[in-house]
């Protein structure tokens, strides 16, 4: 039986699909067969961030409409046998998708795959409710700022009340925070939230820090999730990420400014 | 006294006639209060279609509506659905010749919630006090017909003794929240002094407003 993520945050722009691509990727490598689903129809990104959006024949309306079955609609990666790509419509809107029309999808996939990741919408509207309604474990991913962490705190409210396992009575869902577009050097320069002040507010099990980094624009540019930049400290924090959702207690890395030593100053990088 | 509008008729037009001149003559009084509805005084229990409207249009007098009183069950499921609250009806005066006997309300309960309230979330302890044993996020509502103890951090919304009770108090171990009130009398967070922000503070209504004392 899969087990259903979902990669959800309130705010726009602050990091669902980057996280949803390099997370999927990240529990591919690891042999664990993955699909990843785009829930913003209308707006998709997902293909562009897989690299994939040259190969999209069918998508998520198609099969739910039954224009198309799953196996026509799913893209398997070129990089990771193990990864499958669900994309969505770009001409059709949100009331394509029903909760009905969803579930059937998501029960399809369950048989095939062990992990399905669904990459929300931002907002807290049809396409957010339903990329949620199912899912067993959600990762909220922060900006640490202000309007960021409030939005959050009101998607966590939601996931705890209109879940399919909060309406049937079940044990909830499994929350678990991520910080995205982490500066130590801005939170030392008192100019961003400290990681303290963003636990504190939202009081969740901190599954990764990802610190801000050139490497996830350089990243989506190419269509390769950015976890596959093993040079970069976004895509190292990635694989941690990883680890610690399947068990690893890993201690989280790049929270402090890092000192640069003479030959550092004088050599940059 | 939580300041309550009764509608007596859905003419949406003649409402908002009447809101103006009310506003008009004490703005101040009206500005950001929590407002009640009571519907107890309309033709009909049915669903009302321009219910959404009303409260919209009470809004955008300045007023905040918090919940609704006499409503049917219909009438209810919309205030929820507009993330109102469902309030008791107004306790009626005591007949003359009864005066004295004291008036029937539920038993009163304390409601315990031992979970963050998160933004946007609404907790109504409706028989009697209300106990926070974790913080109360900005942008989240917290009322309480008794007392309200905050032991995480209080930054939503807290309204206590919401149906009139003037004994109520709000008591809190860190003080952040957006407003506080006590039966209706209000202070927005601008309006505290710094020296009891993030502190343990009780908050009482005397004669002269809300009191504000270090614990």
């Amino acid at each position: 039986m899969a087990r259903i993520i979902v990669v959800t945050s309130g705010k726009g722009g602050v990091g669902k699909t980057t996280t949803s691509a390099a997370f999927a990727m990240g529990l591919a490598e690891r042999g664990l067969k993955t699909v990843v689903i785009d829930f913003d129809v209308g707006l998709r990104n997902l293909d562009l961030i897989m690299g994939c959006e040259r190969r999209v024949v069918y998508d998520f309306v198609n099969v739910i409409s039954g224009d198309a079955n799953v196996g026509q609609a799913l893209i398997k990666d070129k990089r990771n046998p193990n990864l499958y790509v669900l994309p969505a419509s770009q001409t059709r809107d949100k009331e394509a998708l029903s909760v009905e029309g969803v579930g059937r999808v998501l029960e399809q996939l369950a048989e095939e795959f062990e992990f399905i990741v669904c990459d929300s919408p931002a907002g807290i509207e049809k396409g957010a409710t339903l990329a949620m309604y199912y899912a067993d474990d959600a990762i909220v991913v922060t900006n640490p700022e202000v309007s960021s962490v409030r939005d959050s705190d009101r998607m966590i409210g939601i996931l705890s009340s209109k879940s399919r396992r909060a309406e049937q009575r079940l044990e909830g869902i499994r929350e678990y925070l991520l910080v995205t577009r982490y500066s130590p050097e801005r939170v030392e320069r008192g100019e961003m939230l400290a990681l303290e002040d963003v636990q504190e507010i939202l009081s969740l099990e901190l599954i990764g820090v990802i610190p801000e980094s050139s490497a996830v624009l350089n990243s989506s540019n190419a269509g390769v999730p950015v976890i596959l930049d093993r040079e970069s400290s976004a895509g190292i924090a990635y694989g941690d990420m990883v680890s610690r959702y399947l068990g690893d207690d890993l201690p989280h890395r790049f929270l402090k400014v890092e000192k640069k030593g003479l030959l550092g100053r004088l050599f940059g990088g | 006294m939580l300041p309550t509008l009764v509608l007596r008729g859905l003419d949406i037009a003649a409402l908002d006639e009447f809101l103006v001149s009310q506003v008009a003559r004490s703005p101040a009084f009206f500005d950001q209060a929590p407002v009640a509805i009571d519907l107890s005084s309309l033709p009909t229990r049915e669903q009302l279609d321009d219910f959404p409207m009303v409260v919209g249009m009470l809004r955008g007098h300045g007023m905040i509506p918090v919940g609704v009183r006499g409503a049917s069950e219909e009438q209810k499921a919309q205030a929820l659905a507009l993330e109102l609250a469902v309030m008791p009806a107004a306790r009626k005066p005591a007949a003359a010749g009864r005066a004295g006997a004291p008036a029937a309300g539920p038993a009163p309960r304390t409601l315990v919630i031992d979970k963050p309230v998160r933004s946007g979330q609404h907790v109504y302890a409706e028989a009697g006090d209300l106990v926070l044993l974790r913080g109360v996020s900005s942008g989240a509502e917290v009322m309480a017909e008794g007392h309200i103890h905050a032991y995480g951090a209080l930054r939503g919304r807290a309204m206590a003794g919401v149906s009139g009770n003037g004994e109520a108090r709000i008591f809190c171990r860190e003080l952040g929240a957006e407003l506080v009130s006590i039966a209706g009398r209000y202070r927005v967070s601008e309006k505290f002094e710094s020296r009891y922000l993030g502190r343990a503070v009780q908050i009482s209504l005397s004669g002269e407003g809300l009191e504000f004392e270090l614990l």
